[in-house]
């Protein structure tokens, strides 16, 4: 008992280090086959992960810092077609335009206060402008990683935390020890438990049970 | 000269009908109204069903992209009954239900199910279910009863490209942005303005990939029974927490055995 939880800290902290480098969310492509099972993929196989699997109408900003010029090049090409097609459309079109933005501009503002006024029937305050509530839903390395290093932050660094996710069971032969109706497996010195993740049912690297 | 005048009168009146017509045949539809349209329609449908065959880009890491794709049966009743049903590509099957107390996400596979207490309206559970507990529910925008002023928030710019003829019903294709995302929506014309296709682009994303949804079989004539949104777990499912509630399960277990334990 006294060993388990002196061994508390190294065992999360082994785990990290045994399963940090080898179990990713987008691993790389090599073996040929294709293996989605529960959502992580294994050595070889293809990641399913990635901002689109949420389906969102939002993603959180950022992540593409000196790719801007690539897509300047086909803004430029959208707005060209757009220019060419709204010329078609003739004066008439652009006030209808302008209407329509001005409308826009003015519900916007009138829905941004409408939700304020709502936002504190949410347990956190209701986050919209910038990043919508859906933003990064879904994205398994960022809901577990978060849930990991709060599981585990009373007894390990954050450092070791975040990477220690597996779609399938991380040993061939775990010990498994139901815990307050909760069960856990030790794979060597590594303790787990089941949990449901945005990309499925997944097995995260937790602090040894106390019992 | 009486009957001249007559003809040039009758002449003047066809050309300038003839331009009025011309002019609102050829006037776009406003693509503001069509999308807005559609936010309300299915805000304030009270019950609907659709089939939604998904696709999405996963760019590995090498940048090539891969396509996942699945299909999902959505019944919605307001205020608050939701049933997500989904089947991916390689068959696995997952199932999400709102009963308006509970939130429940189950996988067949391994036989599994989370579930977190959560009264309140749909609206109430998708945000609770998206945001707070970090899972997944493709398009949960589209669910919300909030959905027109969600989109009036989000979207910076909407126009109109063209009518579209490759549905089984007329459609209006719209172009979007918001800050973060691209979208395209096709949608029907028509006293019900439901979408029969979206792209979303997530532009700011590495490979800038793309999530992808065909709409079929829209049922608004639906009386969902309560079974329906009530989950109960077979022979051999098991319970676990959702990974975002870790937190909440191990303290508990801390306290259990500071009060003498579980086992």
């Amino acid at each position: 008992m006294n060993r388990l939880r002196c061994a508390a800290p190294c065992a999360v902290g082994l785990a990290a280090i045994i399963f940090g480098p080898v179990i990713e969310y987008a691993p790389a492509r090599g073996g040929g086959g294709f293996h989605g099972g529960g959502g992580l993929s294994h050595g070889g196989g293809f990641s399913r992960e990635g901002p689109a699997a949420g389906g969102s109408f939002a993603s959180r900003p950022g992540g593409m810092a000196g790719r801007e010029g690539s897509f300047q090049a086909s803004r430029q090409q959208f707005m060209s077609g757009a220019q060419a097609s709204r010329q078609e459309y003739g004066s008439k079109g652009q006030a209808s335009r302008q209407e329509e933005a001005n409308a826009l501009q003015s519900n916007r503002e009138q829905a941004a206060k409408a939700m304020q006024s709502s936002a504190q029937q949410y347990r956190r305050p209701y986050p919209y402008a910038a990043s919508a509530w859906d933003a990064g839903a879904g994205v398994a390395a960022a809901a577990t990683g978060a849930a990991i290093g709060a599981a585990t932050a009373a007894s390990v660094a954050s450092a070791a935390t975040g990477a220690a996710y597996a779609a399938s069971m991380p040993c061939a032969s775990p010990v498994a020890v139901p815990v307050g109706g909760t069960n856990f497996y030790r794979c060597g010195g590594a303790w787990y438990t089941q949990a449901y993740g945005p990309a499925g049912p997944a097995f995260v690297a937790v602090p040894p049970p106390v019992y | 000269m009486l009957l001249l005048k007559k003809s040039g009168v009758v002449s003047l009146t066809a050309a300038v009908s003839g331009a009025l017509a011309w002019a609102a045949i050829e006037k776009p539809p406003s693509a503001h109204q069509t999308l807005m349209q559609m936010a309300n329609f299915l805000a304030r449908t009270p019950r609907w069903s659709v089939t939604v065959h998904t696709s999405y880009d996963a760019v590995q890491r090498d940048g090539s992209k891969v396509e996942w794709n699945g299909v999902r049966t959505v019944t919605l009743s307001r205020p608050d009954r939701l049933r997500v049903e989904s089947q991916r590509s390689d068959g696995a099957r997952t199932l999400v239900v709102f009963n308006g107390k509970e939130i429940t996400t189950f996988d067949e596979t391994s036989k599994v199910y989370a579930k977190e207490s959560h009264p309140g309206t749909v609206d109430d559970a998708v945000v609770y279910f998206v945001r707070d507990l970090g899972m997944r529910l493709p398009l949960a925008l589209l669910l919300m009863e909030r959905l027109p002023a969600e989109l009036q928030q989000r979207v910076q710019s909407v126009e109109y490209v063209e009518k579209a003829t490759a549905f089984d019903t007329p459609a209006r294709h719209i172009v979007g942005k918001t800050s973060t995302v691209d979208f395209q929506l096709w949608i029907t014309e028509g006293d019900r303005p439901v979408p029969l296709r979206a792209v979303l682009t997530y532009k700011n994303a590495p490979g800038q990939p793309q999530f992808r949804a065909q709409f079929t079989d829209w049922n608004f004539d639906i009386q969902p029974p309560d079974s329906l949104f009530t989950f109960t777990p077979g022979p051999g499912v098991k319970q676990i927490p959702f990974a975002a509630a870790l937190t909440k399960v191990m303290p508990r277990q801390g306290q259990a055995e500071r009060k003498g334990g579980s086992q």
